[in-house]
């Protein structure tokens, strides 16, 4: 029986699809069955982040209309073999998406996974909504600045009085913060808010924070998730955060800011 | 390359029907400014209005707010209802409606497109301190006949998680006690006491029924609004030697009073 994560925040462009993506990648290099599911309907993306946009046929919506079933909808990751994505439809009808269909293809996934990733839209509306409903763990993704720390406590209150555990009176969702693209150096500099403000903030546990970083960018250009990369800080903070998701008690390598060396300037790092 | 297929059949499978509800009748508490006239000559009301909205002008924003009357009732000069409104619209303030005026001023309210608002909702009609500390006794006399009054039980609620941005939390007619913390943008109230074991800083309203000797007790104060009965300070009124301390909150003079222990 898998586990069903939503990946979250209240705000777009935070990096929730990048985490969901590294998360996926992450479980399955660690040997557990994973699938993430792309909930962005209209603006599915998850699909290009891990380079297989073109082999997407069939996507979630087909699945709940019966237009597919479930594993001609899934698509295979190319590097992984534990490692599949449902795409999102494409489709400008938002309320194509209904309560019982995503809870048909949440449980026939229950099935066949250990983890099942929900990467949410943006916005607190239908899309969102679903994604978050049937959870069993949230990772809040926030960026270090005080909008996006007011969206996620807003979706933690959400978690915590519209989710089905919180509905049918079960053990409340797990919560995991991620702080994402975030910068020692304007922190130090006063321009951004600390992992201590934001854990003041919001009080629930820290996965880790990323730092902003190009690579990033240049893996989701390529179609290949961050953590595979194997020499980003941003790819290390990621695995960090899954291991700790797992239940790995790691130290934080990337809270404070530290001037680079000649070398390290020099040869990148 | 699915999507008008997809779409088509959606249309079909939801034809409009009589019975599906267009809407639904639901119960809810809306925490509204009174504003509450104390002269016929509003001469100076636009501007004194404007100078207090700009010391606030994120809590004002949008804010609901009734027109009360009852300092102005007795008088029988003509308000100006049209000059009161848009002196309110143009600092983007929404009135709700008018209460407590005499039945000329109301008539007057209501010819200038405004609501009249019930007198139950209000403290003056309501004498929301007293039937509290007295329903709180007699449970208790009562409680000697009947084993375990669960009435008794229900003179506070108690709330164990965080209350977080957008929540609110009421406790009807009792206490209300908080062993967390209460974020920006959320909001919690009582017709009774406010206990806040965590970090007050979202808005607290105690004696919202208009009980004026309720309190807010906090272990640390960052609130962006207190309130007691009505009366209330946001968070530019509140002192700086106060904030982040462990104060209680009540009213003196009809004056919020913040003090530290
Ligand atoms: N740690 C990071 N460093 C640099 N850029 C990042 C980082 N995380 C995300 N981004 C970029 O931010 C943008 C939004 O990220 P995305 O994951 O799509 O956010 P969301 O799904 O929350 O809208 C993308 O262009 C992504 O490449
Ligand atoms: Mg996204």
């Amino acid at each position: 029986m898998a586990k069903i994560v939503v990946v979250t925040s209240g705000k777009g462009g935070v990096g929730k699809t990048t985490t969901s993506a590294a998360f996926g990648a992450g479980l399955a290099l660690k040997g557990y069955r994973t699938v993430v599911v792309d909930f962005d309907i209209g603006l599915r993306n998850l699909d290009l982040i891990m380079g297989c946009e073109r082999r997407v046929v069939y996507d979630f919506v087909n699945v709940i209309q019966g237009d597919a079933n479930i594993n001609q909808a899934l698509i295979k990751a190319k590097q992984l073999d534990n490692l599949y994505i449902l795409p999102a439809s494409q489709t400008k009808d938002k309320d194509a998406l209904t309560q019982e269909g995503v809870e048909m293809i949440l449980e026939s996934l229950r099935e066949t996974f250990d983890y099942v990733i929900c990467d949410s839209p943006a916005g607190i509306e239908r899309g969102a909504y679903f994604a978050m409903y049937f959870a069993d763990e949230a990772i809040i993704v926030t960026n270090p600045e005080v909008s996006s720390v007011r969206d996620s406590d807003r979706i933690l209150g959400i978690l915590a009085s519209k989710s089905k555990r919180s509905v049918e009176n079960m053990e409340p969702i797990k919560e995991h913060l991620l702080l994402a693209r975030y910068n020692p150096k304007r922190v130090k500099d006063g321009d951004m808010l600390s992992v201590e403000d934001v854990q003041d903030l919001l009080d629930i546990p820290l996965l880790g924070a990323v730092p902003e970083s190009e690579a990033v960018l240049m893996a989701s250009n390529r179609g290949v998730p961050v953590v595979l990369d194997g020499k980003s800080d941003a790819g290390d903070a990621y695995t960090d955060a899954v291991a700790r998701f797992l239940g790995e008690d790691l130290p934080h390598r990337f809270l404070h800011y530290q001037k680079k060396g000649f070398f390290s300037r020099l040869f990148g790092s | 390359m699915h999507t008008d297929s997809v779409q088509e059949k959606n249309r079909a499978k939801q034809p409009a029907r009589e019975s599906v509800p267009c809407f639904e009748l639901k119960g809810s508490v809306i925490t509204m400014i009174e504003l509450r006239l104390l002269q016929t000559d509003l001469r100076f009301f636009a501007q004194q209005l404007d100078r207090k909205v700009r010391q606030a002008a994120d809590f004002f924003h949008q804010a609901p707010l009734a027109l009360d009357l009852t300092e102005v009732r007795a008088s029988t000069e003509a308000l100006d209802f049209t000059g009161l409104c848009s002196a309110i619209q143009s600092n983007n303030l929404s009135l709700i409606g008018v209460r407590n005026g005499s039945d000329a001023q109301l008539a007057d309210a209501k010819a200038a497109g405004l609501s009249i608002l019930p007198d139950r909702f209000s403290k003056t009609a309501d004498s929301g301190g007293s039937s509290y500390s007295q329903s709180n006794t007699s449970a208790g006399s009562g409680a000697a006949g009947r084993a375990a009054s669960p009435a008794s039980a229900s003179f506070s609620k108690t709330i164990y998680h965080p209350v977080r941005s957008g929540q609110q939390v009421y406790a009807k007619n009792s206490d209300l006690v908080i062993l967390n913390s209460v974020s920006p943008g959320a909001e919690v109230i009582a017709d009774g006491h406010i206990h806040v074991y965590g970090m007050l800083r979202g808005r607290a309203i105690a004696g919202a029924h208009g009980d004026e000797s309720a309190r807010i007790f906090c272990r640390n104060l960052e609130a962006e609004l207190i309130s007691i009965a009505g009366y209330y300070r946001v968070i530019e009124e509140i002192e700086s030697q106060v904030k982040n301390q462990s104060v209680q909150i009540y009213l003196k003079d009809q004056r919020v009073t913040i003090e530290k222990f």
